[in-house]
């Protein structure tokens, strides 16, 4: 899990939610440090735009606030946030999109040659690598990136009964589709160098 | 069920192959927590913030009636009846099966609201500050505009 649980004798998120619904700052306070990186990793994983990822996590926090007493299962919370975040994300993207177009990040890579073919890949280390993932992911269409996340980088794991519902598709077809989204990373062309160093 | 497509009994349509399955694991590490910059602390800050925006900058409206007095006047026939009130504003509120009756005074708001988890019905108060609602199933709160100044009841779930 990416957000960390309490400690001994620390509040249960529970308690946390409780206290603030009932106006303690301090346990806002809390809540927030035990949770930020869970929205932190949520608006990284919808989005590479730095932009958008700040206003995401911003009206994510907005919709916390203000939606304290509508938290049934405070022990969930690390998944209502990553889903609110990811809506979020949407959201502000579709925004963005109506006044310039489209991803901003996309756009100034599509612009500019690919750098990372033409230099020397070797010399990459492990947190450029990273970097270099989330950069292919982010080039994947909506539809691939929506899938894969909810299949395999939702924290927490969410159930096939979540994700067919959210995606408003039957289970059969999640398979083959994933399939054709990890054959899409697979040819950008810095994945496919990153898998063949591997192999080597 | 849990969806993990390392494991191979998954009903999804298809079974992970380890090409699929190296390039699943770099996409895992790449999103790992670890792997992402630090949260930038203006957006914690900003977090810190939201709380005072959503819910520090709203009246909370006090109530009247201790907790003894309110299970005393809880019946299945009268309901239940509840007054708040502010520095310069209250509310007498009664919950009659699946009415809300509501009296607001002095009269002159701007506007009276029924605020639930899934969302806000404005209500109409007529002439003498009266209004009326559908009792909601949920958790609710009444929240009172007045000269810009938000008057919110503690949420009541029944």
């Amino acid at each position: 899990m990416s957000h960390s649980g309490p400690k001994a004798g620390e509040p249960t998120l529970t308690e946390l939610v409780e206290r603030a619904i009932e106006r303690d700052a301090e346990a806002w306070r809390l809540l927030v440090r035990r949770t930020e990186r869970v929205v932190w990793r949520a608006v990284n994983v919808a989005t590479s735009d730095p932009q958008l990822r700040q206003d995401a996590a911003a009206a994510t926090w907005l919709r916390l606030a203000e939606n304290l007493v509508a938290i049934r299962e405070p022990e969930r919370l690390a998944g209502w946030l990553s889903t609110t975040a990811a809506n979020e994300v949407r959201a502000a993207g579709r925004r963005q999109q109506r006044l310039i177009g489209t991803d901003p990040a996309v756009l100034e890579r599509q612009a500019q040659p690919d750098e990372r073919d033409e230099h020397a890949f070797e010399q990459i280390e492990a947190h450029d690598i990273h970097a270099t993932v989330r950069a292919a992911f982010s080039d994947l269409d909506g539809a691939c990136r929506e899938l894969l996340t909810l299949l395999i980088l939702h924290e927490p794991p969410l159930s096939y009964a979540d994700i067919e519902e959210r995606l408003g598709r039957p289970r059969g077809s999640l398979g083959p589709t994933r399939q054709r989204c990890l054959d899409k990373l697979r040819r950008s062309p810095v994945i496919a160098r990153l898998l063949n160093r591997n192999d080597q | 069920m849990t969806l993990d497509p390392f494991d191979d009994s998954n009903r999804d349509g298809s079974t992970p192959d380890d090409d699929d399955l190296e390039l699943v694991a770099l996409l895992r590490a790449a999103f790992d927590s670890s792997a992402l910059a630090p949260v930038p602390a203006q957006l914690t800050d900003f977090a810190d913030q939201a709380f005072e925006w959503a819910v520090l900058d709203e009246v909370l409206m006090q109530i009247t009636a201790d907790e003894d007095s309110l299970v005393a006047t809880r019946a299945v026939d009268r309901g239940v009846s509840l007054e708040f009130e502010s520095a310069n504003l209250s509310l007498e509120v009664s919950i009659e099966g699946e009415a809300i009756i509501g009296i607001v005074t002095p009269v002159a708001v701007d506007r009276v609201e029924l605020s639930t988890p899934s969302g806000t019905t404005v209500l109409a108060a007529d002439a003498r500050g009266r209004f009326r609602a559908r009792t909601p199933a949920e958790p609710f709160r009444l929240v009172v505009d007045r000269c810009g100044v938000r008057h919110v009841t503690p949420w009541y779930s029944g």
